[in-house]
């Protein structure tokens, strides 16, 4: 199906006009002097730590940056490539907390949660990449390389971490370049998109400025990903909002295009509300589901890769509000054809994730890509022939070879999880509900999944590696 | 040789395919297959693993009422030649089937019918919008030891009602079991109404029919 | 002339900015064909001999004995024409009328359901008359419900006029314009009345009908007497009918969407047919609650995403035929 146009083509380009505008007068914040310098020597104006950025250098890094390309799997089965018309779910990055699956209780994340999401995703047929919790038991100072090196363990699916600085992508990338046996393998076939975020508004603090050089510098694949806040750090008005995440985004694909001109970059959204009341960031809203879907035609406009938070809620229970939110975000993030769909099993504004979520979403995901295949129309499909036995025989198609060959044909989609049966079934079945289901089954496959373990002495070169990093990096 | 036509009859039996079937039982007598090996290891066999399948969920509803009618579409071959030797598949009971007078939806009603046919059960399918005395009457001179009614809609779940008082009043209330289905049907209903038994789904309707023939 | 050229206003006031689209254009096509090619081959069997005689007039082809309608194009392409794309759905004071058609978007609840639950004790129990009451009050005070439908059935009511009771009880209880089925003709005459007393006349219920009527064909393809007669009387009476199907795809309608498509475009069709042979002009809706049949459980899930899908579809027939939609209830 053709994807959704949130903004009407004069729109879309009096946005483009606008960020333009931002970027070429207000300028970017960059705390990082060798950038700077940089950016000075390609045609950038800087005033102070202040970047200004032209057009024509904006429409430069633009064209440099491949408009398609893959995240692999450790087996190739698992590849996504990131094409127009495809969207893959990407579970929740950098939850403080996760709903524990046993106890039904929020409790701090921890390295085993990494483990648990990056295998639980990797059994899941409609879940196609991992992105981790924070744990607490690590110290904060090597908690990405971490986390990369638990998801390597425990997945073969392509995964995405958010980094804070150029350190940590040097641990990262030796992690990921053990795994793949060196880092030219790695950067062949990578499994790991690393993503920086710009602080909301405009400005790039001296660590994560080196974490988008480093990144580039290695040719891995980089997600810019700003969060601003409406009404906050950034503009009460929505599109003045996507204006100046949309410089924020443009802003890092030009740092990360000047580096090395082609680095693969996804352009990321995580725009949110700030609930005018209580001042925290709201990402269930009407409004979320609206840039998400304005964030992505813009990345179609640019010709790179969108990715949106898509399964967004503030509901921190499993109720229907949980549930409608979600699927809302959902639904406008894929229509409006974003590549990646972030925030799998997330609640409580991402403030938690949660198993049993995730193995909801992977339902969510199935439920909307049958609605987004669209119909089948052609002779066999419109069934006159069909219609004709029908009426002419007992009424009733069920016993129909059209029916059995186009049910097995996949015409019908045929749910995992969701209630199916009567009243008086379910009535005596003790009224199971979709939440005990989803416990179960996560239950079930966090048991008996088994992701197939990387050799022992690359296991040991990764704790080597990680033994480095605590060395260097954790202040005793 | 021999085993090969059972073998691909009972393939045929859970491909669902009815004039295959006819075929092939026709093929197996001549191949000199005693009728009720035919039917006992080729169509019973067949519609056996049709119903393993559909408990696996790897077969659906169409699968299930397919094999049916396959299974009915040879057992219209070798009947009469069983009926000839002497022999008789073993029933368990007929079931008279229909949907109540004001009511025209068939689609339950005749997955019932397929299931109980397949599961051993003479089934006589009346069809849909039946007046309340055609039931009667045919309880009356059949002999059948079950009735069927079915009733999708809340409007017409009172002629179930309606039937079961006739029965009573004619006295025949007796010499038949009286099953209940539809959508708005519960257990509270059939008890309310006085049947014999009642069943959320089409599944469950076979083992309430299999349970009362037995008990019977 | 054909209901191709009718006049669209499509940029009235509350016409959604964006637009999805499942069906193309030559989709579209494709369906309308294919149901022509049903409509005037395979038919649709009708019940009724009033209805089965206004047909026979309009140029369709009947068979008294099979009561089967067979429907030329030029017939459809007609009644097409003549219905028209914007109807209104009074409500009592004038104050909250609802304007249908076009690409205006507006919100009901469900009916008919035949249980609630309790809201003291949560139990799951038959609906009473003071449940359409309750319901109907209730969507009279929600902001985005723009119609009332009767939302449950009076149990305990009289059996055989559950209708009647069911449309007092709503017209006591929301000044919204109230949505629901009759049994047939007579009740349709016996509603038209209640309401004309409420609306000061006969003529003044035309002008700004307080209730529309809803009628469900049996699918596959048949028209029985509660339709036939809903149509028809209410075409008479000007009371908008929602000729509503209720296939169930894989069982009750082709397995493959676009098939059940075209027998609920047929379905649809014929009954609008009818309702423009009757009394050309009279407002009629296009209506939708169909869905898919689940191969395991014999149920009609409507939280399927086929149902979504049938419903998108659906309302681009009708946008196609620019003609006022009602998806996905009834």
């Amino acid at each position: 199906m053709r994807p959704l146009d949130i903004l009407a083509g004069e729109e879309l380009e009096r946005i483009h006009q606008a960020t333009l505008d931002v970027l070429e007068h207000t300028g970017f914040l960059i705390q990082h002097a060798a950038t700077r310098d940089r950016l000075d020597g390609i045609g950038c104006t800087v005033r102070g730590d202040r970047v200004l950025m032209s057009a024509d250098l904006v429409a430069r890094a633009l064209e440099s940056a491949p408009s398609e390309f893959t995240l692999h799997g450790r087996k190739s089965e698992n590849d996504c490539p990131l094409v127009q018309g495809r969207s893959y779910a990407l579970s929740t990055s950098g939850s403080p907390f996760v709903i524990d699956v046993r106890t039904g209780e929020r409790r701090s994340a921890l390295v085993g949660d990494v483990a648990d999401f990056a295998r639980l995703v990797d059994a899941l047929p409609h879940s196609h990449m991992v992105s981790p919790p924070t744990p607490k038991d690590v110290e904060p100072e090597i908690v990405s390389p971490v986390r990369v090196a638990t998801m390597l363990r425990n997945t073969t699916k392509p995964m995405r971490v958010i980094v804070e600085s150029g350190v940590e992508v040097r641990y990262i990338l030796q992690v990921a370049a053990v795994a793949h046996g060196g880092l030219e393998a790695f950067r062949a076939r990578p499994q790991l998109q690393i993503s920086v975020s710009p602080l909301s508004p405009l400005t790039l603090s001296e660590e994560a400025t080196q974490a988008i050089v480093e990144t580039a510098e290695a040719g891995v694949p980089l997600g810019v990903v700003p969060a601003p806040m409406v009404g906050a750090t950034g503009p009460m008005s929505l599109a003045g909002c996507l204006v100046q995440q949309n410089a924020e985004v443009l802003g890092g694909i030009v740092i990360a295009q000047t580096v090395n001109p082609g680095t693969p970059v996804v352009y990321e959204s995580r725009l949110t509300i700030m609930d005018m009341r209580s001042g925290q960031s709201i990402w269930g809203n009407p409004e979320v589901a609206l840039t998400n879907a304005a964030a992505a035609q813009l990345a179609r406009y640019y010709g790179v890769p969108g990715s949106v938070t898509a399964f967004g809620t503030s509901a921190k229970g499993m109720d229907d509000q949980n549930g409608f939110e979600r699927a809302f975000n959902l639904l406008a993030a894929v229509m409006a054809g974003a590549s990646i769909l972030g925030a799998m099993g997330a609640g409580d504004n991402v403030l938690h994730t949660s198993v049993e979520l995730i193995v909801l979403d992977d339902e969510l995901v199935a439920w909307v890509d049958k609605l987004m295949r669209g119909m089948r129309v052609d002779d066999e499909s419109l069934a006159v022939t069909a219609i004709h036995e029908a009426v002419m025989g007992d009424g009733s198609f069920l016993a129909l070879r059209h029916t059995r060959d186009f049910l097995r044909g996949g015409e019908i989609w045929t749910p995992a999880l969701s209630d199916r049966l009567n009243y008086e079934v379910w009535d005596q079945e003790g009224r199971p509900t979709i939440q005990q289901r989803a416990r179960a089954k996560a239950l079930e496959l966090l048991a008996n999944h088994e992701v197939e373990p990387l050799p022992e002495d690359v296991d040991r070169e990764i704790d080597a590696v990680i033994d480095d990093a605590r060395a260097e990096l954790v202040v005793v | 040789m021999s085993i090969d036509i059972l073998a691909d009859l009972r393939a045929a039996v859970l491909d669902g395919e009815p004039a295959e079937v006819k075929q092939m039982a026709q093929r197996a007598l001549a191949a000199g297959l005693a009728p009720l090996a035919i039917v006992q290891e080729g169509l019973t066999a067949g519609i056996r693993e049709v119903g393993e399948e559909f408990q696996k969920g790897k077969y659906f509803l169409p699968d299930l009422v397919r094999g049916a009618h396959s299974m009915e579409a040879g057992l219209e071959v070798l009947e009469p030649l069983l009926a000839g030797n002497g022999e008789a598949r073993a029933s368990l009971g007929t079931v008279i089937l229909g949907t109540v007078h004001g009511d025209l939806h068939s689609i339950g009603k005749n997955i019932v019918g397929a299931l109980l046919r397949a599961s051993g059960f003479e089934v006589e399918d009346l069809g849909v919008n039946v007046p309340t005395q055609v039931f009667v009457e045919k309880v009356r001179e059949s002999g059948a030891g079950f009735l069927g009614l079915s009733a999708l809609l809340t409007t017409t779940v009172h002629q179930q009602e309606a039937v079961i008082t006739a029965l009573e009043d004619g006295g025949l209330r007796d010499r038949v079991r009286v099953l209940l289905g539809g959508a708005p049907i519960d257990k509270a209903w059939a008890d309310r109404v006085g049947a014999d038994g009642y069943a959320p789904d089409a599944a469950r309707a076979v083992r309430v029919a299999k349970e009362l023939a037995s008990a019977s | 002339m054909s209901f191709r050229d009718k006049p669209r206003d499509d940029g009235a006031v509350g016409t959604p900015r964006v637009r999805f689209e499942l069906l193309r254009q030559e989709a579209r096509e494709a369906i309308h064909q294919a149901t022509l090619e049903v409509l005037g081959e395979v038919g649709v069997k009708v019940v009724g001999d009033e209805a089965l005689d206004i047909l026979d007039r309009a140029g369709c082809s009947v068979d008294p004995a099979t009561q089967v309608v067979k429907f030329p194009l030029g017939v459809v392409e007609e009644a097409l024409e003549l219905a028209p794309g914007k109807i209104l759905l009074a409500s009592r004071d004038g104050e909250r009328d609802y304007l249908m058609g076009g690409r205006v978007v507006g919100y009901t609840n469900f009916g008919e359901g035949t249980k609630v639950y309790d809201l003291e004790s949560g139990e799951l129990r038959d609906s009473t008359l003071v449940d359409v009451a309750a319901t109907a009050r209730l969507c009279d005070a929600m902001e985005m419900t723009a119609t009332y439908e009767r939302a449950v059935a009076p149990n305990d009511a009289p059996e055989h006029a559950h209708d009647i009771y069911a449309l007092e009880a709503c017209l006591r209880n929301t000044t919204k314009h109230i949505h629901i089925g009759a049994n047939d003709g007579e009740h349709v005459e016996l509603m038209v009345d209640m309401a004309a007393a409420v609306a000061g006349g006969r003529e003044q219920l035309r002008a700004r009908p307080l209730f529309s009527l809803n009628t469900c064909p049996t699918s596959p393809l048949q028209l029985h007497t509660a339709s036939t007669e809903s149509i028809v009387y209410g075409a008479r009476h000007g009371v908008p009918v929602n000729v509503l199907s209720m296939a169930m795809a894989g069982a009750s309608s082709p397995i493959s969407l676009s098939g059940t498509l075209v027998t609920h475009n047929a379905e649809v069709l014929a009954g609008i047919v009818l309702s423009q042979a009757a009394s050309p002009g009279a407002p009629v809706m296009y209506g939708s609650s169909t869905t898919t049949f689940d191969m395991t459980y014999a149920t009609a899930p409507v939280g399927a995403p086929e149902l979504a899908m049938i419903s998108a579809a659906v309302a681009e027939m009708s946008d196609y035929y620019w003609l006022p939609c009602w998806v996905a209830g009834g």
